[in-house]
């Protein structure tokens, strides 16, 4: 019995308690609360398409009204035309949920694929919701009408019908408890989401969403998923207001509409769900209160208020809240440490867990041919042939820009040639993108420490294993393994961001091994290292070149004389010289281009 | 007249220079010199404060100046000319000298813009036109004049050869040693051109891995093919 109590999510034990709670309360209820209460849900609702896009994805979408107001345009239109033929409208809902995800994703394609900036994100998204409140004004002729509904242009819809269940209509207690249980049924639904793979791959973009990239997912695919959830909530949280109202106009797509669901997000607290909901009934609370005084200061109080909130509370209130509660239950002892945060659900699914060799890619060489670059006049990297053998170590050395890094951003996928390709096993890799290559087996560690500070180092790691093998058990066993392996486990919850920068260098190059990549990729990985550490990891790049190619990138003398490997020497642009550093030390050619005699010296 | 003792500094949690030693005389020209990414840079960054310390002191005319923001140590004498000498491209020339008169508060601004075009003639027949036109040195010599406006007891440079054209590199190193024993500024120099910087300065220190490694005088690194070759070649 009991673990048949623990098999069940908490989500589902928590929809249960909200569905138990909401009955009473609207058997309680007098209408005229049930009614405004019901629109309170319904912002809230709104709010958490809003907090899930932009609090949890970091996509500013700062028209999300127009899905609710597509939604709900979307219910009046079915509405109409369904009740009067079949006699029920709760399909209009549907459909309301239905439209405004797919307009969502029509416009999240755009977006995403086409690689839109994030302050372009906000701008496009609230234009859209701009040029839909033009546009719904505009249609008040005879003309505009769907089947027998009739859009009505500045007066909106009139006769959309309410909500029926089991072919009756809902009375206004009724609406109440059904929007509260739907509205908590899709809140525990994304809260389930996010603590899935899926989740954590959205935190992971939303955090760092080149280190994403890096790591094999396609961002864009995740970010246009998010949004259309996204979008397809709103939608049917404006289906529920048009049916609440018996109404929709296009002012639900007005500039002040869509900033109070800004709103309501910043006062409940950006990333939280249940915040959505205060942010909602507090706002909404407040200004219905607010104005039953009949005074004219209604809007700048209710501004003043919110500002104190954003002020005082930046995460809004529901994250202050939770804070409060935790100190309450630390000075009663009741707080327990937590052990590694695995995601509990796959074990009662007890899938069995495929060995590290079933993700082992196919090894061979990677090589480049009359591989070029120009930056509008400048010849960043001239005709390069290379070639890098299935395993071993290579190093690319040269001074200040001679090129090398920029023959690093055109392997990894970073710049598109101008001319001249690359090949991995024989396969062209030119207009792969990033993330296409780290799945054929290429494994990337920029300069720059880019891991994900927000998240748990065990959750870095996890989401690096995942990202090849897409199962999560097998990713759970492959990050605590390699944590053990960089002695990082004993920091395996604590936030990456708070380690020291060397132990963020060693996670960061931990990440890319737990890939199993077959040709690494690192640009100075002992930037910023003690000579110890560079030590260290000079014997760690020599035995991965051992079963795979790696190809390094390194000003550090030191590090590249540990490394006993072949060396490239860049300059202007061109291959200069090829060699063992010993070799390379007797050419004075090469001294004098590393003393800043570069007028001596001329490129063959 | 500059001291920095045992300093640690650096971005964010990335710590570049460790145990940072390093004194500086009046009157004198030292240059800093070592690879790519050694910490050289961010030397003069953390001098001039645009960079905070990590750990240790920075004492300036006796005075400690460890923390005080860059614009008060701009007022105290350090000036610096970045990489790429980042002036306004938009700018005029003579905007650019102007912005940083009114930044330090001179009085006698048109005097003293007068006496900068006298010194500088090539940067008088271009006043009028824009920054981003001039060519890499004529940039450099714009940078360094729009230093000298801030009245400066020490220059700091970075890489003041970067992308000049080989005629001029021996104008600007004209233009510095004149700067130097004329105006009486001290010059901490940054360089990966050992030609110019040893025939400039009078001594040398050699960084590696953020840590002063040698200190030695000019002409000793210019002969010494070893040294060379572990602090700069390869």
């Amino acid at each position: 019995m009991k673990f048949l109590l623990r098999k069940i999510p908490f989500e589902a034990k928590g929809l249960l308690v909200i569905a138990g709670v909401a009955f009473i309360l609207t058997g309680l209820v007098e209408d005229y609360q049930a009614t405004q209460w019901t629109v309170w849900v319904i912002y809230g609702l709104l709010a958490l398409s809003l907090t899930l896009v932009w609090g949890k994805g970091g996509i500013f979408s700062l028209g999300q009204v127009a899905f609710f107001g597509i939604g709900g345009y979307a219910y009046g239109v079915v509405g109409v035309n369904l009740i009067h033929t079949t006699g029920e409208s709760l399909s209009a809902l549907v459909a309301a949920g239905l439209l405004a995800a797919l307009f969502a994703a029509a416009q999240g394609f755009f977006m995403f694929y086409g690689n839109v900036g994030d302050v372009y994100i906000a701008v496009i998204t609230l234009a859209t919701t701009l040029v839909l409140y033009t546009f719904m004004l505009s249609t008040s002729g005879r003309q505009y009408a769907i089947g027998i509904a009739y859009l009505g242009g500045f007066n909106g819809m009139t006769n959309v019908p309410p909500l029926t269940l089991f072919n009756s209509f809902l009375s206004q207690r009724d609406l109440l408890l059904v929007t509260i249980i739907i509205a908590a049924a899709i809140a525990f639904v994304v809260r389930f989401l996010l603590r899935r793979p899926f989740g954590r791959v959205i935190a992971g973009l939303r955090t760092n969403e080149l280190r994403t990239q890096l790591l094999g997912y396609d961002t864009r695919r995740y970010k246009l998923l998010l949004y259309m959830l996204g979008g397809g909530i709103a939608g049917l949280a404006g289906g529920f207001y048009a049916a609440w109202g018996q109404f929709i106009s296009p002012t639900v797509f007005s500039l002040s509409q869509a900033s109070l669901a800004v709103i309501y997000v910043l006062v409940g607290g950006r990333a939280s769900l249940s915040g959505a909901f205060a942010g909602a009934i507090l706002v909404e609370g407040l200004s219905t209160n607010l104005s039953k005084g009949g005074t004219e200061a209604t809007p700048i109080v209710l501004g003043l208020v919110m500002i104190l909130i954003v002020l005082l509370l930046p995460t809004g209130i529901a994250p202050a809240l939770a804070t409060l509660l935790k100190r309450i239950q630390i000075r009663g002892g009741k707080i327990e440490t937590r052990g590694l945060s695995p995601l509990l659900e796959e074990k009662f699914l007890s899938k069995t867990i495929p060995t590290a060799s079933a993700f082992r890619k196919n090894s061979g060489r990677l090589e480049t041919v009359e591989l070029r670059k120009t930056f509008g006049g400048l010849v960043a990297v001239a005709n390069a042939s290379l070639t890098f053998d299935s395993s071993g170590v290579y190093c690319l050395i040269g001074p200040n820009g001679a090129g090398k890094s920029t023959y690093f951003n055109l392997l990894i996928g970073r710049y598109k040639p101008t001319s001249g390709q690359a090949l991995f096993a024989g396969k062209p890799l030119n207009r792969m993108p990033i993330f296409r290559r780290v799945q054929q087996g290429m494994g990337i560690k920029l300069q720059v420490v880019s891991i994900f500070t927000e998240l748990s180092v065990f959750e870095n790691m996890w989401l690096a294993a995942y990202a090849i093998s897409r199962n999560s058990l097998w990713a759970e066993q492959q990050a605590g393994q390699l944590l053990e392996r960089f002695g990082l486990l004993q920091y395996a919850d604590e936030q990456a961001g708070t380690l020291a920068h060397g132990q963020q260098q060693w996670l960061e190059i931990g990440m890319v091994l737990a890939q199993e990549p077959s040709v690494i990729m690192l640009d100075e990985p002992t930037a910023g290292m003690t000579r110890e550490e560079t030590a260290r990891t000079a014997e760690l790049v020599r035995e991965l070149g051992k079963q795979a190619s790696v190809i390094v990138v390194e000003h550090d003398m030191e590090f590249v004389r540990l490394l006993d490997a072949p060396v490239t020497v860049f300059h202007q642009g061109q291959i200069f010289a090829k060699g063992r550093l010993e070799e390379l030390r007797q050419n004075e050619d090469l001294q004098n281009i590393y003393l800043g005699r570069y007028r001596n010296v001329e490129v063959k | 007249m500059l001291k920095l003792s045992n300093l640690a500094a650096g971005y964010k949690r990335t710590t570049v220079l460790t145990g940072f030693n390093l004194a500086i005389k009046s009157g004198e020209i030292i240059a800093a010199m070592g690879r790519n990414g050694v910490g050289k840079s961010t030397l003069l960054r953390t001098i001039a404060g645009t960079l905070p310390l990590q750990s240790g002191s920075i004492t300036f005319d006796d005075k400690d100046i460890s923390h005080k923001p860059a614009h008060e140590r701009a007022r105290m004498g350090i000036a610096y000319v970045p990489q790429g000498r980042e002036i306004f491209p938009n700018l005029t020339v003579l905007e650019n000298l102007k912005v940083a008169g009114y930044a330090s508060r001179q009085l006698d601004l048109n005097l003293k813009l007068e006496e900068i075009f006298s010194e500088f003639p090539g940067l008088a027949e271009k006043r009028n036109l824009r920054g981003g036109s001039l060519s890499g040195g004529q940039q450099q010599i714009l940078a360094l004049a729009r230093a000298l406006l801030t009245n400066p007891k020490l220059l700091l440079l970075d890489e003041p050869t970067e992308g000049v054209q080989p005629s001029i590199i021996e104008q600007i190193a004209e233009i510095i040693r004149r700067i130097n024993t004329e105006k009486k500024i001290t010059v901490l120099l940054v360089e990966q051109n050992l030609d110019f910087a040893a025939n400039l300065a009078e001594r040398a220190i050699l960084v590696d891995k953020g840590q002063v490694r040698r200190e030695i005088s000019a002409t000793e690194i210019l002969h010494d093919r070893d040294l060379q070759r572990e602090y700069l070649g390869i």
